[in-house]
């Protein structure tokens, strides 16, 4: 028997142990008898000798294997860990496909969280402001006549429930509806996430959302039609204005508390 | 003093392993909403998605005949003074217990009487992929109304909504939470062929009178 | 019944070397020959369940350490539960071995030479 047969004796007997844990005993087990041959070359023997007394001061690699053995229970726990493991990584998957997916929402809401803005996604004045409530289909808007002609930047915040309500624009313009008739229109946009980071929006709440007119005469639907995330709404809204209105009227009153919130108009807008 | 590398036990391992799970589990429980161990989470859930208010249950019944993942379908019945709810429930083994139908009743237009429906397949008789479902109907509200005693719901079904039924639910049988008075009542349908319509609830008072009607849409 | 107590007394051994300074397995068969005059050669492998032994309980921590000459070795080191727990199996040696002399001492056949 050499040095090598010796370690493979006292592994044989290891029923219950790990890979890294079999390893680390072969090394340690190799690395001491390689200190006991060193030494005892250095005293002199020839290499056959120092490696049979080696070999007979380690002792009988049966019992030694049966010993360490022994010291190796739970093995349940050992399997118990490796599920553990293996749920961890799966876990970890949809994490890293959302940071590096290309339609990533994390990073949308993220940015919606920062620094609302739709630009990139404009859709001023083109649909055609609807009084049904909800529209009843995206294919029944009107394509937008001309650009805005005013543009107001806003940072209206309204804590509703435990969600933040974030108006950040208004856009005044000239649309058409579906008869063709030409009207003045205000378009807000803004978003809503609920306080607490990846905490669920009142999608409810704040997704279907009502805008009236300063004359109250007009009303229309505004809300996030999509509804894409649990995490944050991309709401919006078009309604019919009135040359020289001054302001637009955001509320909401079919679940919890009705509110409504006064969005200011830009300034210019031509009579 | 050259580098030491420090050998962590066995123990110590599988103990680092497990807190790693369990704190991805909550990680993702958190951010995605999945995971869940328990189906009241989902009802935690909806909570947030109506944004009125904490929703308290008023009944919760495992139903193993639904068409749900493992035959686990719960159905809690829930509400607050601003809305009355129906949330489904059932477990999945790679996502937890989740969102499995829903029907929301706001109730703040100050009617005595809110009715709404949802439906499921019904995973029983066994049948084969092309063979027709039957389909269990859930019909819920609540009764504003102390003199209401009795409700009549009138239920479309078949491919032209032909086929008119109709079922009964008595005061005897609702359930109170806090203020409010609650329903609950299902139903089985035979190969509705798809299609099933909460078309009316009336509501009787004790001397057969016809108190209110709501139309429904399921 | 032997056999444990030669498992035992050679936890008290070991875990009174480390209580000097950490050791690696074949130091520390190098370091009890010498302290003990060559009383104490015990079979080499069986140290090594002793030593596994006692991570296991956690009398001991272990690390890897880069010797100057590129080896890599498997340091022990006394936990602050093993210095208690070598305390309390040292008393407990004193004690036994205090009861063994005391009846050898009263044994007639012996003469106190």
């Amino acid at each position: 028997m050499d040095r090598r047969e010796y370690t493979a004796q006292v592994l044989s007997c290891l029923r219950r142990v790990t890979w890294d844990e079999r390893e680390a005993i072969r090394a340690e087990l190799d690395g001491h008898m390689e200190d006991h041959f060193e030494s005892l070359r250095e005293l002199g023997y020839d290499e056959r000798e120092a490696e049979e007394r080696t070999l007979a001061a380690m002792g009988d690699p049966a019992e030694v294997g049966r010993e360490l053995n022994q010291q190796y229970t739970g093995w349940g726990w050992v399997i118990f860990g490796r599920i553990a493991k293996l749920a961890t990584i799966l876990m970890l998957l949809p994490l890293f496909l959302q940071v590096f997916g290309s339609t990533s929402s994390l990073a949308e809401y993220l940015k919606y969280r920062i620094d609302p803005d739709f630009s990139g996604r404009t859709l001023f004045l083109e649909y055609a402001a609807s009084s049904t409530f909800p529209p009843e289909s995206v294919q029944d808007k009107v394509p937008l006549l001309s650009g805005a002609e005013a543009v107001l930047p806003l940072d209206i915040r309204l804590q509703v429930g435990n969600d933040e309500l974030r108006v950040f624009r208004v856009s005044v313009g000239e649309t058409e509806d579906d008869t063709g008739r030409r009207f003045l229109a205000a378009e807000v946009l803004a978003v809503a996430y609920d306080r607490i980071p990846f905490g669920v929006v009142a999608s409810r709440r704040l997704g279907e959302m009502t805008l009236t007119s300063q004359n109250r005469q007009c009303t229309a639907w505004c809300g996030d039609f999509f509804n894409a995330s649990d995490w944050y709404l991309e709401i919006e809204g078009t309604v019919e204005i009135r040359p020289g209105d001054t302001y637009v009227t955001l509320s909401q009153d079919l679940y919890g508390e009705p509110f409504s919130l006064q969005i200011p108009l830009p300034e210019e807008v031509a009579p | 003093m050259s580098k030491q590398t420090k050998l962590p036990t066995r123990r110590k391992i599988v103990r680092n392993r497990i807190i790693a799970a369990l704190v991805m589990l909550f990680l993702t429980n958190w951010v995605y909403r999945t995971g869940h161990l328990f189906p009241t989470q989902v009802v935690g859930d909806w909570e947030e998605r109506i944004g009125a208010g904490k929703l308290e249950t008023v009944k919760w019944k495992f139903d193993p005949e639904i068409d749900a993942s493992l035959l686990s379908g719960q159905i809690f019945l829930v509400g607050n003074p601003y809305v009355t709810a129906l949330v489904g429930a059932d477990f999945d083994l790679t996502q937890g217990w989740r969102s499995n139908g829903w029907e929301l009743l706001p109730t703040r237009d100050g009617q005595t009487l809110y009715a709404g429906a949802e439906h499921y397949h019904s995973a029983f008789p066994r049948r084969e992929p092309g063979e027709p479902w039957n389909e269990i109907l859930y019909l819920f509200g609540r009764v504003d109304d102390p003199d209401i005693q009795r409700l009549e719901f009138e239920i479309r079904s078949g491919s032209d909504l032909a086929n008119v039924s109709y079922l009964t639910s008595i005061r005897d049988d609702w359930m109170t939470e806090g203020e409010y008075t609650y329903f609950l009542a299902r139903w089985e349908i035979e190969d509705p062929q798809g299609r099933m319509d909460l078309q009316q609830t009336t509501a009787y008072d004790a001397a057969g009178n016809v108190v209110a009607t709501v139309p429904g849409d399921t | 019944m032997a056999r444990k107590q030669t498992m035992d007394h050679t936890q008290l051994l070991v875990l009174s070397l480390l209580a000097g300074e950490d050791m690696y397995g074949y130091q520390m068969i190098v370091e009890l020959a010498r302290r003990s005059d060559h009383t104490f050669e015990m079979k080499e492998g069986t140290l090594y369940p002793v030593l596994h032994g006692l991570e296991r309980s956690g009398a001991v921590e272990a690390y890897e350490q880069e010797a100057p000459t590129g080896r890599v070795r498997k340091y022990y080191h006394l936990t602050r539960r093993g210095a208690a727990f070598l305390k309390e199996e040292a008393r407990a040696w004193q004690t036994y071995s205090g009861a063994v002399n005391a009846v050898l001492r009263a044994c007639p056949a012996l003469d106190p030479a």
